[in-house]
């Protein structure tokens, strides 16, 4: 994957080319690039910002994308960039982190596959609706949030999760393992608000 | 389908959890080797705690999938980026 970044003039496209390329691998993409905009900035304007931002990105440096190449992780390794870089610096609402999270899963992001369990069951998650999800997902500090939304809800190899994010794959495999355990201690908490024994699989109410 | 009976049967600690749940991120992810999905299918007919993670990891990934609303973007803004581009 050709990286934007580094201003590699690798393809001579021609005006026509550019617009066809732009028009033909670029534009698919352009739902679940906003999806994954909203889902870092949890704000609708910053998402159309940050998705324009990269569309216009991604035309101005077309010719470091070859054709026929993987173009939704070329496009979301620039919008990612693009968030962190520009974005999130100027946005207006600071990104919302719990400190303490990310302390304590940062400390240990390369022992994170000490045994670690949560109790919580797969019967409590069923009953969780959509907004539940989505509230316990936007919890998440924002690189464990990218994580999950690359892996789980973009279906992402960890291959090109490495490309998109650029950290080595066992970096991917453990921040996921992170991410997971810090998501299900927020599912727990609304599988408790529904009334969930979490630990014996019935409701308690 | 394994029977309640059977399930008796199964060790109810997992005394390799750690590499157990490694395998099963792999296995839910899709990013196992032919070679991890066999060993998983072996462990999953042994060891509840193990069938139990699978399950939840399995159920989460599925309620990400499934019931996050995807959200798409609007007409005017598809329309604002062609006009950018071709201005420029």
């Amino acid at each position: 994957m050709s990286e934007p970044e580094e201003i590699q003039t690798l393809q001579t496209y021609s005006e026509t080319e550019k617009h066809r390329v732009f028009t033909k691998e670029f534009m698919p993409h352009i739902d679940s690039m906003y999806n994954f905009a909203f889902r870092l900035t949890n704000d609708e304007d910053d998402a159309n910002d940050l998705v324009q931002d990269t569309y216009l990105k991604a035309f101005r440096f077309i010719n470091s994308f070859e054709e026929g190449t993987n173009a939704k992780a070329w496009l979301f390794r620039i919008l990612k960039n693009s968030f962190i870089n520009d974005f999130r610096k100027k946005s207006k609402e600071p990104s919302k982190v719990d400190y303490q999270d990310v302390e304590t899963t940062y400390n240990s992001e390369e022992e994170a596959e000490t045994a670690q369990t949560v109790d919580l069951r797969a019967e409590s998650v069923q009953d969780l609706i959509g907004d539940e999800i989505a509230n316990a997902l936007n919890a998440l500090p924002v690189d464990f949030r990218t994580v999950i939304i690359l892996c789980d809800v973009e279906g992402f190899t960890y291959e090109e999760m490495a490309k998109i994010l650029d950290i080595p794959i066992g970096t991917v495999r453990s921040r996921l393992h992170r991410a997971r355990m810090l998501l299900k201690e927020k599912l727990k908490y609304y599988a408790k608000s529904l009334g969930y024994d979490v630990n014996s699989d019935t409701l308690t109410e | 389908m394994v029977s309640e009976a059977e399930k008796v049967q199964k060790k109810t600690e997992c005394e390799h959890k750690n590499e157990c749940m490694k395998l099963v991120q792999l296995i839910v992810d899709g990013q196992a080797s032919e070679e991890q999905i066999a060993q998983f299918k072996d462990n999953m007919e042994k060891c509840l705690p193990c069938e139990k993670g699978y399950a939840l990891e399995k159920c989460i990934k599925d309620a990400l999938q499934l019931r996050l609303e995807k959200k798409c973007v609007s007409s005017s803004i598809i329309d604002c980026i062609k006009k950018k581009i071709a201005e420029l």
